[in-house]
């Protein structure tokens, strides 16, 4: 590869810093527009530079390039130096990153015009898709690690961006602490790997994955793996997801849907080749996926605030690719990591267009026919709900089928029963998300408008990044098409003469840079079979949605809420996870340092030991003051006892 | 040519010291000017040390030997290596920093007070550059000195008690450590490190005379349980004197262990690194969840200290290329962050006269420039990639997790790493912990609104370890490729007297 296009990944990977750095330093001195349109130039020429280097480079080639930029740490024998890794894989996410970020800087020049400390938040953000590019293009996995952590500071301090509420300060430092707990897994797994292959670097690893112990690979796989549910919002570390919702909401777009909660998923894709060693890992990912799915679908279910609702969502959708990533289809996780990317930024987008125009209402009961007042935000969270909830022929519709169908036929030899139990999961999970979606398109766009304020359409500065969105995610699809849809277009083709060759373009682009486990018979029949079921099964919620909450709640839903008030309650309470976890582990941390602390330092060391100590001298002082109150015959007294001593040791020689 | 410069640089501030001692007490800007501007000499010598440093050299540069106390064969030897050449650095940074960061918390018998403080300089650079065990000694000594005067005269409320306790703790230490010196010196004919390093010690000796030198060591670091004169001497003392001790004189126990402990006592290291594993990771787990529950903004940053010092000492005892000198990186960031926070709490308390937590919060609205030191400071305290401190710890943790020494001697020793790291998650919670209580928030006291931003001098103060933290976080081979071969010859050293 010639020197000049190395170059060009450097610079895209470091151009946002460089935004960061003008913003934070120099930021006094530009207006807050300027400010703004520095930092979505900064992302968007990024972005050209990937599309530019995918065109050239990427895209006839399936060699990985590393491209060196400087040494780092000195590991003994190894080194883990500052290095990028570009293949298909990281160039296709790094493409997605800025692509969306670009869009999202964009929208938060409208969004955020009138926020105090714009520029920091601009510098923040740029900060944030710079530790972002590290995460995704890093050669080794420590430098990873750097972009890992890195997000999740960023995250940190736009979640607390406005930080004189408490409630976002804590929100934050949650959100924080939560991490730290994945990372620290993550980091002893980081150990493991270096003093087993004796090397950092991702291809390395990969290319020597097969020689590890069964037993080795678990424990390593395993602490990835929880590294992975702190970032990527899995039980049981997801906690923190739904109170980062407190920050400004083009962020949640980017880095609490788009982003950096798809680092974990990522992560396991790009040790793909490690993580096929540990069919129990593999086991307990797809089972920890498929269950968080479902579970936190239950909950966005019953939660009445705009911007919680997207964060369960989230949750669940997370849940899905780690489903597919624990049936080793990682190229289906990854193709629904980017649809989703694509349709949840949107959604996220569009909530903040509604709580734009309502000057900060996020409660969906205070909402209603916004359609008429907002015609384009209506129409586009319209197509975007009809996306996530799995209706063809949008993205989420394929890549969604491609998980299902994965994990069905998976064979799991440890855990037999995993595919099964996870493809249940997974489609009642599908229908919940129907549900819950259209539950909230029609709960916040249909009906009568309950609130008081006028609202108003958002502008364009806003709603044209959604657009950009919105074409993505409504043609996307058909780039990872599965080979039973592929079938089915087959069939009207074939009539008139015609062969497609319909294939998952998006699997072959990505196919040379991920781990695969040989050929897995596709069963064509089964697969059509199993696109007809989830898509009754999404129609099926959307519509159930549509009886119960278009125009005017149902009475049905009256009676519902009254037969199960108990069930929602507790499925309201979010099943009361936080308030668990604040007694089990916050508060007892908190009463036991206390207590050790006043027990070690106060009453041990203090009280006990070094009063003990400062006794026996002031005893000995006292009883020896005795012999030295100036009284000759004492004196005299005292000198003849160390004679007497002195006398008898030299006479016992 | 023979090239004096140690010398040069540790009597260099001999030349501010009488300068001052000619100036009347009560032309208090000139004292602080000359004060400030003398410290400089230093520093420009050991970035001319720096520059001269041939990092192909592993053992001992710019050597100075002079004839002393010829009958006992006490010499006046110096000379630097990889190891001491950025504690060195340190110390002549830190020591401006101090100064500078005095002008207004400083304001009574100002011409003592830098006295001292140069005075301190003079020790602390003697103590690293010492490689005659008598001298050492000295050294190790005077820093008592003016260490006792600047708390107990500057010191808060309750300053008679911590001099005595600290005075107390480290002269017992200092008492074994000069029998321990003495044994050593006479059995081996000479108090000169390179003599002393090839001598060959029984295992009843080593071992004994490990618990003289280690325990001295000990208590300066200070290692779990011998920390508790720490959090008060730091409360106590001014800013400044809390700066050197945390950034500096903590640095000169776990100098103490690579410099003579591990290459002199290596069976006594082997037999006792269980214990003192033991000790670290109790230390580091015990003092960040002590920290968590602290009230007193500078008693929680002390408390930091004695946990990251744990993790320093565990490096140490990992006895690995990486470990040991991941520890060296660790003791430098750990000097750099831990000194930033403790000039952050000295700045709040010229202005609010209080270190209690409850009375801040929401600061960060009132000062922005002023949160954003604390934060990087922070951060590098809890080990965020990309600051010094995480390259530190992670060296440390890596190096001691690879092992050869460890696994070999100890088959489950890695679990003491698992522990260790769980600091990295401990050292979170309470230093965000700290930070929102004080920076985030609503501001809702009215003094808080009150506050103003950082001048100019407490901006200069504040800059040089910020932007350290984060440049040896990025770039970290001009100072690994310095350490490690030095880092490397004591661990030669070490096997080579292993029996």
């Amino acid at each position: 590869m010639n020197y000049e296009l190395s170059n060009l990944i450097i610079i895209a990977t470091l151009l946002p810093f460089g935004g960061a750095l003008l913003n934070g330093i120099f930021g006094k001195l530009i207006s807050n527009r300027l400010s703004g349109i520095i930092a979505s130039l900064t992302i968007g020429v990024s972005f050209v530079l990937f599309v530019i280097f995918y065109l050239y480079v990427v895209k006839n080639s399936k060699v990985p390039y590393v491209i060196e930029i400087s040494n780092w740490l000195f590991l003994g024998k190894f080194q883990a130096d500052i290095s990028l890794l570009a293949d298909r894989l990281s160039i296709i996410m790094s493409l997605m990153v800025t692509g969306v970020s670009a869009l999202i800087h964009v929208y938060s020049i409208g969004y955020m015009e009138k926020e105090k400390g714009i520029k920091r938040y601009f510098s923040y953000l740029n900060l944030f898709v710079g530790f972002m590019l590290v995460l995704v293009m890093a050669e080794n996995i420590v430098l990873m690690f750097v972009g890992w952590e890195g997000v999740g500071l960023c995250s940190y301090l736009l979640i607390g961006f406005w930080f004189s509420e408490e409630e976002k300060a804590n929100a934050a430092r949650k959100a924080f602490i939560v991490n730290r707990i994945g990372d620290l897994a993550f980091i002893l797994g980081i150990l493991l790997i270096l003093s087993y292959f004796n090397t950092a670097s991702f291809r390395l690893i990969n290319d020597g994955a097969y020689k590890l112990p069964t037993t080795i690979a678990f424990f390593i796989t395993i602490l990835l793996f929880i590294g992975a549910t702190g970032k990527s919002a899995q039980i049981p570390l997801y906690v923190w997801l739904p109170d980062a919702m407190v920050g400004p909401t083009p962020v949640s777009a980017l880095i609490h849907a788009a982003t950096m909660v798809t680092a974990g998923v990522y992560m396991i894709t790009r040790l793909g080749n490690l993580f096929l060693m540990s069919e129990m890992t593999l086991a307990i990912i797809m089972l920890v996926g498929s269950f968080t799915a479902l579970f936190s679908a239950t909950i966005a279910i019953t939660q009445n605030d705009i911007k919680k609702v997207l964060a369960y969502s989230t949750i669940s959708q997370l849940g899905f690719m780690f489903s597919a990533a624990g049936a080793y289809a990682f190229s289906a996780a990854m193709f629904h990591l980017v649809t989703h990317a694509f349709f949840k930024a949107a959604l996220f987008l569009l909530a903040g267009s509604v709580i734009h125009a309502l000057s900060g209402e996020q409660d969906i009961n205070r909402m209603g026919g916004l359609e008429k007042y907002l015609p384009h935000t209506s129409l586009m969270f319209w197509l975007a709900s009809l996306t996530i909830a799995g209706i063809p022929p949008f993205s989420a519709f394929f890549s969604k089928d491609e998980i299902l169908y994965k994990v069905f036929i998976n064979e799991n030899s440890v855990v037999p029963l995993a595919p099964k139990i996870s493809y249940t999961m997974l489609i009642i999970t599908s229908f919940l998300t129907a549900l819950y979606i259209s539950r909230l398109y029609f709960k916040v766009f249909t009906g009568d408008y309950k609130g008081s304020l006028k609202p108003h359409e958002s502008p364009k500065v806003m709603l044209v990044p959604i657009y950009i969105l919105t074409v993505l995610f409504a043609i996307f699809g058909p780039i990872g098409m599965g080979s039973g849809i592929g079938h089915i277009l087959e069939i009207p083709a074939r009539i008139f003469g015609k062969d497609l060759h319909l294939v998952n373009t998006f699997e072959r682009l990505v196919g040379p840079s991920i781990a695969s486990f040989g050929t897995i018979s596709l069963d064509v029949s089964l697969e059509i079979f199993m696109i007809f079921i989830s898509v009754i099964v999404a129609f099926a919620g959307w519509l159930l949605g549509r009886y119960l909450y278009c125009h005017q709640p149902s009475p049905v839903v009256e009676v519902i809420n009254q037969k199960f008030y108990r069930v929602q309650n507790i499925i309201y309470r979010k099943y009361f996870v936080d308030e668990v976890y604040d007694f089990l582990i916050v508060k007892p941390y908190y009463y036991i340092s206390r207590s050790l602390f006043e027990l070690i330092d106060r009453v041990i060391i203090e009280f006990i030991i070094i009063g003990f100590i400062v006794k026996v001298t002031y005893i000995t002082g006292y009883l020896l003051r005795f012999f030295q109150n100036g009284y000759l015959y004492k004196i005299i007294c005292v000198g003849l006892i160390g004679l007497g001593i002195l006398v008898y040791f030299m006479m016992g020689k | 040519m023979e090239l004096h410069i140690l010398s040069y640089l540790v009597f260099s501030p001999l030349l501010g010291l009488l300068i001052l001692f000619f100036i009347p007490r009560d032309e208090k800007e000139l004292i602080k000017n000359i004060a400030f501007i003398s410290s400089i000499i230093p520093l420009g010598l050991s970035l001319l040390l720096l520059f001269m440093f041939d990092k192909t050299n592993s053992g001992f540069q710019f050597e100075t030997l002079v004839k002393w106390i010829s009958t006992l064969n006490i010499n006046y030897h110096v000379g630097v290596d990889g190891i001491s050449l950025f504690l060195i650095l340190l110390t002549t940074l830190s020591v401006p920093i101090v100064i500078l960061s005095s002008f207004k918390y400083i304001t009574e018998s100002e011409k003592f007070y830098y006295m001292m403080v140069l005075f301190l300089e003079i020790a602390m650079l003697g103590t690293f550059l010492a490689l005659d065990l008598v001298l050492f000694f000295l050294f190790w000594e005077a820093m008592l000195i003016p260490m006792y005067f600047i708390i107990a005269i500057w010191g808060g409320d309750n300053k008679r008690y911590a001099t005595f306790k600290f005075v107390i703790y480290t002269s017992i230490g200092s008492v074994l450590m000069l029998i321990g010196i003495f044994y050593v010196g006479n059995l081996a004919g000479s108090f000169s490190i390179n003599d002393v390093y090839g001598t060959v010690f029984s295992i009843k000796e080593q071992l004994l005379l490990f618990g003289a030198f280690f325990l001295a060591f000990a208590i300066k670091v200070p290692i779990f349980p011998f920390h508790t004169w720490l959090p008060d001497a730091h409360v106590e003392a001014p800013t400044g004197g809390s700066v050197i001790l945390a950034a500096i004189l903590l640095k000169m126990g776990a100098y103490g262990v690579i410099r003579f402990v591990i290459p002199l006592f290596p069976n006594a290291v082997v037999l006792l690194a269980p214990l003192i594993f033991v000790l670290a990771v109790v230390g580091i787990i015990y003092a960040a969840m002590a920290s968590y529950v602290q009230k007193d903004l500078k008693r929680l940053v002390a408390y930091s200290s004695v946990s990251h010092m744990g993790l320093i000492i565990l490096g140490l005892f990992a006895l690995s290329s990486v470990s040991i000198s991941g520890a060296v990186y660790q003791m430098i960031s750990h000097g750099l962050s831990t000194g930033s926070l403790f000039l952050i709490v000295g700045i709040l308390y010229e202005r609010r006269h209080t270190r209690l937590i409850t009375e801040y919060g929401g600061i960060a609205s009132a000062m922005p420039m002023f949160s954003v030191f604390f934060m990087i400071a922070s951060l590098t305290s809890i080990a965020v990639p990309f600051t010094s401190g995480f390259v530190g710890e992670f060296m440390v943790l890596f190096g001691a997790y690879s092992s050869d020494f460890l696994k070999n001697v100890y088959e489950y020793s890695q679990i003491f790493v698992y522990v260790a790291a769980s600091g990295m998650l401990f050292g979170a919670i309470y230093m965000l912990w700290a930070y929102q209580k004080v920076a985030l928030g609503p501001n809702i006291n009215l003094e808080n609104q009150r506050l103003f931003d950082l001048s100019l001098r407490e901006f200069i103060v504040l800059l040089p370890y910020s932007i350290l933290m984060i440049v040896l976080g990025i770039h970290t081979e001009f100072v690994v490729s310095r350490i490690m071969p030095s880092v490397d010859r004591i661990i030669g050293i070490f096997y080579a007297g292993l029996r």
